[in-house]
């Protein structure tokens, strides 16, 4: 007995149909049995066809066409009758079959969504709206429960039982889910159900049926598919939820699969629609009203978007259906022209593409209707001709389209009607022209056009008047994927190859957070086309394209690592410190705060809307600020140069912005932006910022907030993949008295942040960063170290000439003791090396005394010893 | 879905297959009716909409091929009428085609029923 009920249109429908043994035995024989009779009539249809046909060419042939022979009596119109009488019962029973004894409700734009309430008064049965393949997942459901002998068919035995249909492997396929991964935690799941006879439907069930019908009706369906009961019983069923959190699918991305089932579905439905309304849509100049001209000189300089459309060649629109009806109404309501304004690769010319298919359907207002889209390539309007002869083009081809009376004009990028020159004297503006023939009444025009080019060269000219701004925004995430998703199919079809729901997902959301110059939709098609390509040239056919081509894809366009950790570099992000003090020595607390940042944001645990990793690195010269920088570029970034290396002192003036982010009008990047722009996924070092001009500090303060910075030109440049490393030597002396004092760093920093930089750097400004690192004096034993290193760098630097080079551990202790300076750290170190162990070696090799395959050997007291290697 | 007997099949198909039959006069002259009807229907609208009929006649008076000088128009109003008659009489026989096709479903049933009780009673008696 149906407890819960849904009303709709004063309607209500509830699940009336009784769910027991009986009752599914019974449907399934009924089910089989109208097979049976269908093919039972059907057969007597034939033979009664072939045997009459047989007894007529063995009597005469020529009686067939006789109408007569009705009248005679005889077996061969015996056969005739049955024929006839068998084709009127089979046609019944096929009519019946498809007659549904309820149809599905129609909600209205803007109607309430009803709610699930209890059932009182009468119902229609919600069965008569489920499809077979629906009904079948329920009784599947059922099946389970009663083997297990459960009390009643929970939501999860629904989900089982719908697990067998289509639409469910499709699900799974594209989720990298096998119902092998699921089966032992839903069996034992299962095992902890109240047991009971007879099983009965539960309330739960019975609303998780309710809401796949509901969910059916707000999609326009005209039954209730499988994949509604899935994702019904998932949304209420937590169990399914966590399990499939434990294999990496969250809800929102099942949901979203399942919007791509529904996407298809949709598109399917339409695409026969639009095919049956194309067949009335003439496809040449003429409309069906013969009330236009031919149009020759138009023809020439433009496309017909209403032709390509019957024709099937313009991609089908997914959303957007609130800016198409804003456009209608612009035009409807204020006969007036509109422009599409949109930054590129948002989806313009698929609007206007829409436009055109609606135009197809003549699902239009009436002053669209019968009327063709026709769009005007202006490049080739003005190509080969001076500007006047363009002018005196375009006004014969206005002539054409105000004498043809059925086109709508289509401008994409509007702004190539201005400013149109050539050589010195012979400018003109086609704009003007366009204009006039507008506001004539002419006709409308739908054009396209960037919110650069719209504010630069639309706005304020003659065009604006007539042309009402329609907003195009760039989709958010979930849109975006659901416009991919309608791209799939024919990506899929033409590179023979199978996405997952993973690498849809990734294009997206990589693509929107990595490639700031373009837009989504595009961008996102732009990786998946790229993807699949790639995939299919590896893989071969019908391989699986997955979230890790995607970010491939990502990666090699961007240089951005977007590829998830792999196993090498999770050693290398787990020992960084050890690789950090290969060159860096000591500054221990140094190291180990900037390698725990970089692991925090190769993990993603750090803000993504800020940089990686932002650092203050604080010391007195020559103590490895710098050289850490260095490092965390090679070790992070793969590559030394990876650096972005701005001198602070450069930046002492005001005027000095302009350098750094680019001179206002000039419409050009400044050396920060640009070079971040070109190289988003690097180190930015920011060298003694303590000289930098105040005004300059405060535009760092926005990038280590938001991640990003806008340049003269307006273009936004993310920072958020950069690492921004700031040295300053403010508060050495105090760094030094301290350290030698004997005070802990932590103290040390304390007291530097709260006091000393108070003068230099504003508090805020401080507290944007992640780590303010004290680099602390170097000892003697690190000097000693670092003399180590650097005699290796000698090595490493004769090494291509054959030539061998040690250095005994008494001339590196001279030579550490020699280059050791508190004040300046390892720099003089640097000197010393030079000085007296590069010199030696180049006066050796000048003079010819060393020879491929010998070793040089440093001593003590700085002479050079010779050992002769061994000749060949 | 649960496996039925094939016993219970049968029975089905027996007692489905014979209630089919024995209704099928009500169901062919209620239902099955209306749904000719209605398809009689369509394929009138469908004949009108392949001839632009409408179109024709609500642009009766307006210029063929943007001709707008009065020996346009009056050329104009003359051969948009003669092309109306012969769109009509296109959508005419279309459309007499669909009622002759309903006239036939109206009549098929007791036809072909009457013949082959009346030609089997008279070849077998």
């Amino acid at each position: 007995m149906a407890l819960l009920g849904l009303t709709i249109k004063e309607q209500t429908y509830a699940w009336l149909e009784p769910l027991d043994e009986y009752s599914v035995t019974q449907h399934a024989a009924k089910n089989k049995s109208i097979q049976i009779v269908g093919g039972f009539l059907f057969s007597v249809l034939i033979i009664g066809l072939i045997t009459s046909l047989a007894l007529f060419l063995f009597t005469d042939p020529t009686d067939i066409l006789n109408p007569r022979v009705l009248f005679e009596t005889s077996w061969r119109v015996w056969f005739l009758y049955l024929t006839l009488l068998a084709g009127c019962v089979l046609f019944a029973h096929q009519q019946q079959l498809g007659e549904r004894r309820a149809t599905m409700p129609v909600l209205e734009q803007g109607e309430e969504i009803p709610a699930v309430t209890s059932l009182t008064g009468e119902a229609q049965n919600l069965a008569d709206v489920f499809s077979d393949e629906a009904r079948a997942a329920l009784e599947r459901g059922f099946k389970l429960a009663t083997t297990f002998g459960h009390a009643s068919v929970s939501p999860l035995h629904l989900f089982i039982g719908a697990l067998e249909s289509n639409d469910a492997s499709i699900v799974f396929g594209r989720l990298g889910l096998t119902f092998e991964k699921i089966k032992d935690p839903v069996a034992r799941y299962l095992q902890g159900r109240q047991l009971g006879k007879p099983t009965v439907l539960s309330e739960e069930t019975e609303r998780v049926l309710l809401t796949a019908f509901l969910e059916s009706v707000k999609q326009g369906l005209q039954e209730v598919p499988s994949y509604e009961l899935f994702v019904a019983s998932f949304d209420v069923e937590e169990f399914l939820q966590e399990l499939f959190l434990d294999s990496g699918v969250s809800a929102q991305q099942f949901h979203n699969m399942i919007e791509w089932i529904r996407i298809n579905d949709r598109m399917r439905i339409r695409y026969q629609a639009f095919k049956k309304a194309a067949a009335f849509k003439p496809t040449g100049p003429m409309n069906r009203s013969m009330t236009s001209v031919a149009t020759p000189i138009l023809d020439q300089f433009s496309e017909d978007l209403t032709t390509a459309g019957v024709y099937g060649q313009l991609p089908i629109l997914v959303g957007r259906e609130r800016e198409i009806e804003e456009v209608f109404r612009v035009i409807e309501g204020g006969r007036q022209s509109a422009v599409l304004v949109g930054s590129e690769g948002v989806g313009k010319q698929t609007i206007l593409a829409g436009i055109a298919q609606l135009m197809v359907e003549e699902r239009v207002p009436k002053i669209l209707e019968d009327k063709r889209l026709v769009r005007l390539s202006v490049p080739h309007l003005i190509s080969g001709v001076d500007p006047s002869m363009a002018q005196e083009r375009m006004m014969r081809l206005f002539y054409e389209v105000s004498k043809s009376r059925n086109i709508i004009l289509a401008v994409t990028d509007l702004e190539q009607m201005t400013g149109l020159s050539s050589g010195n004297d012979a400018t003109a503006d086609l704009a003007a022209t366009f204009v006039d023939f507008l506001s004539r009444g002419g006709t409308f025009a739908i054009a396209t056009a960037t919110p650069r080019a719209y504010v630069g060269s639309i706005e304020r000219s003659v065009l604006g008047r007539v042309f009402q701004k329609v907003d195009i925004n760039e989709p958010d995430e979930t849109s975006a994927i659901h416009m991919l998703q309608s791209k799939i199919g024919e990506i899929e079809y033409n590179q023979k190859v199978v996405f997952s729901y993973e690498a849809v997902e990734k294009a997206v959301q990589l693509s929107d957070r990595y490639m700031h110059e373009e837009y989504l939709p595009k961008k996102a098609i732009t990786i998946a086309r790229e993807a699949a390509l790639m995939v299919s040239k590896l893989r071969g056919e019908d391989a699986l394209v997955l979230g890790e081509d995607v970010a491939q894809i990502v990666t090699e366009k961007t240089g951005v690592k977007a590829t998830s950790v792999a196993s090498e570099e999770k050693d290398t992000l787990l020992n960084l410190e050890e690789r950090m003090h290969g060159r860096v020595i000591g500054q221990d607390e140094a190291v180990k705060a900037v390698a725990s940042a970089l692991r925090r944001a190769r993990a993603e645990l750090s803000s993504q809307d800020r940089p990686l990793a932002t650092f203050l690195f604080l010391g007195p010269t020559g103590v490895g600020k710098t050289e850490l920088a260095k490092t965390v570029a090679q070790t992070y970034f793969g590559n030394e140069d990876a650096m972005i290396r701005l001198d602070m002192s450069e930046y002492q003036s005001q005027d000095s912005i302009h350098r750094l982010i680019g001179v206002p009008g000039s419409n050009q990047g400044g050396l920060l932006t640009e070079a971040v722009r070109k190289q988003p996924f690097a180190i930015v070092l920011l060298d003694e910022l303590e000289k930098a001009h105040p005004e300059i500090l405060n535009i760092f303060l926005q990038v280590f907030d938001d991640g990003r910075l806008t340049d003269a030109a307006g273009r936004t440049i993310d920072f958020k993949n950069t690492i921004i490393v700031s040295t300053s030597n403010a508060g050495t002396q105090y760094i030094q008295d301290a350290v030698g004092r004997g005070e802990d760093l932590d103290s040390v920093k304390t007291h530097l942040i709260e006091e000393e930089l108070k003068g230099t750097y504003r508090p805020e400004f401080l507290n944007r960063f992640d780590g303010v690192i004290v680099f602390k004096p170097l000892t003697q034993d690190e000097v000693f170290q670092i003399a180590g290193l650097m005699i290796g760098q000698v090595a490493k630097r004769l090494e291509p000439k054959g030539i061998f080079f040690r250095a005994e551990p008494d001339a590196v202790k001279e030579l550490s003791v020699k280059g050791y300076d508190p004040k300046f750290g390892a720099r003089p170190l640097r000197r010393v090396v030079q000085e007296e162990v590069d010199n030696a070696i180049a006066n050796a090799l000048l003079a010819g005394k060393v020879k491929r395959r010998d070793t040089i050997v440093l001593k003590a007291s700085g002479t050079i010893e010779i050992e002769k290697g061994k000749e060949l | 879905m649960q496996k039925a007997s094939a016993s219970l099949i049968v029975r089905y198909a027996f007692k489905d297959g014979l209630r089919e039959l024995v209704l099928l006069p009500v169901w062919w002259y209620t239902n099955g009716l209306k749904r000719v009807f209605l398809f009689t229907l369509y394929s009138m609208k469908w004949s009108s909409d392949l001839f632009g009929l409408g179109i024709w006649v609500k642009n009766l008076f307006v210029p063929m091929y943007g001709e707008t000088s009065l020996t346009g128009r009056a050329i104009s109003f003359g051969v948009r009428f003669v092309m109306i008659i012969v769109r009509g009489i296109g959508v005419v026989t279309l459309s007499l085609l669909s009622w002759i096709g309903f006239v036939i479903y109206v009549v098929v049933l007791p036809l072909s029923l009457l013949g082959v009780i009346i030609n089997l009673l008279a070849l077998l008696f």
